[in-house]
């Protein structure tokens, strides 16, 4: 009896990973989404401290870390299923399940806007300087209600 | 023998409790307080609305993510605190808000946290940072509140229960926790450190939420910007002293912070801070800077 539970076992996992082919956003969604944002925070450091005049102003740097936020924040809203909402030092507020839909729109929009600018990056960086305030602000729209204070 | 033992006990305790009366009877500021205050220069006004966040408590909800809209102090935002739960008041231009109001009822609840019908406001307005304060600012604040729109919205009445809602006990805390002079020394003669501490300890009231209370709600001095529970619940309010978790930042790094959101490795600002950042980076960036300069001088925690 034994035998044949851990046979069926075995054969439901074989099928689970048939029909959810392992790839790079596969994993316990806390962990997916603290990866991805960690990403956003990366691209958003490239072009950052080009701003802040710690590294040369490269436009073709710019659209590649745009491209990553826009990739990123696309699916971002999808690893907060329901029985995500504590464990692995999450920082996600229960207000996200509140108001899932305002909370999946502003990410699409961060999407949306970052693969606008990234295919029309400015050419200097005195010009690129009041695009990178005007849409950080997205940031802090999103993580005002819906990120923990830390 | 024991009746007069007792009868001496009833004496003191009465001796005692009309001292705490009377110690805890609303302070309203003297009348020389108000000498030489000319009109308000309304652009110094903005600059200390934009400096206190005034409108991230009083703002309605909706525009205060808007910087550019005009704001309307709506209130009705809900403070939860350990005492009950405090509806933040309109303070709009209209008669609902201050539009009746005198510029000394406005400093007296500025500066004395005394209200114009003469009673103690709780201590959630926080007036025991902007006690602090230039009543010439307070001036200039008052001329740039009344030129804000009006709005006719009612707060609900404060949900806060006994000994809490007996207004003389403000007294008493009052007299406890009101500060006597600023929370840490610094250079007397640095003006860059002293316009930091002022914008600080006063008009930003950054101890109320960065500074651990005790069990009255009083701050613990001792423990200046050494972090906090968050009163939401969820997660703590960063300890921003030297030895904090902004330890590793420059000044420049902060200063950079309040201009932008954004942590030395461009994490980004959150929670209640958006809102506090958001009015830091409207003002001059000697403002900015002063407050860095002042969060890395001050104690460590």
């Amino acid at each position: 009896m034994k035998s044949r539970l851990a046979i069926a076992a075995a054969l439901l996992s074989i099928s689970a990973a048939l029909i959810h082919p392992a790839s790079s956003q596969d994993g316990v969604p806390q962990e997916v989404r603290q990866d991805l944002m960690d990403e956003v925070g990366d691209a958003t450091g490239v072009m950052g401290n080009m701003v802040r005049g710690r590294t040369d102003y490269d436009p073709g740097a710019v659209a590649a870390a745009l491209q990553t936020i826009s990739e990123n924040t696309a699916v971002f809203a999808d690893y907060f299923p329901e029985g995500s909402e504590t464990g692995y030092e999450t920082e996600a507020l229960p207000a996200i399940w509140e108001n899932k839909a305002d909370f999946e729109r502003l990410s699409q929009e961060m999407s949306t806007k970052a693969a606008e600018l990234a295919a029309a990056v400015p050419a200097d960086l005195a010009s690129f300087q009041p695009v990178f305030q005007d849409f950080t602000r997205g940031c802090g729209a999103c993580h005002e209600d819906y990120r923990q204070d830390n | 023998m024991l009746k007069r033992i007792a009868i001496a006990l009833v004496i003191l305790a009465a001796a005692l409790g009309g001292t705490l009366w009377a110690v805890a009877a609303p302070d309203r500021l003297p009348e020389t307080a108000f000498e030489g205050l000319g009109e308000p220069d309304l652009a110094n006004g903005e600059l200390i609305f934009n400096a206190g966040n005034c409108a991230s408590c009083h703002g309605a909800s909706e525009t205060s993510d808007a910087a550019d809209d005009a704001v309307v102090l709506t209130g009705g935002h809900a403070i939860e605190s350990d005492f009950g739960t405090f509806h933040v008041p309109n303070i709009s231009s209209g008669p609902v808000g201050i539009g009746d109001w005198s510029f000394e009822d406005f400093a007296n609840a500025m500066l004395r946290g005394v209200a114009p019908d003469g009673s103690n406001y709780y201590p959630a307005f926080p007036y025991a940072s902007y006690s602090m304060m230039d009543i010439a600012d307070v001036n200039d604040l008052w001329g740039y509140l009344r030129s804000l729109p009006a709005s006719d919205n009612e707060a609900p009445a404060h949900e806060v229960s006994f000994p809490f809602n007996v207004n003389r006990a403000i007294g008493i805390w009052k007299y406890l926790y009101m500060p006597d002079g600023a929370y840490v020394s610094i250079d007397p003669n640095d003006t860059v450190l002293r316009r930091g501490q002022y914008l600080v300890e006063a008009v930003g009231h950054c101890g109320e939420c960065h500074t651990p209370r005790d069990i009255l709600g009083g701050l613990e001095t001792d423990q200046w910007l050494a972090g906090a529970p968050n009163p939401s619940g969820q997660g703590t309010i960063p300890n921003v002293t030297p030895a904090g978790s902004v330890a590793d930042w420059t000044a420049d790094d902060l200063a950079y912070f309040f201009e932008s959101g954004f942590t030395p490795d461009f994490d980004s600002v959150g929670g209640s801070m958006v809102a506090v950042q958001r009015g830091l980076a409207t003002l001059p960036a000697s403002d900015r800077e002063a407050i860095a300069a002042y969060l890395k001088v001050i104690p460590e925690h």
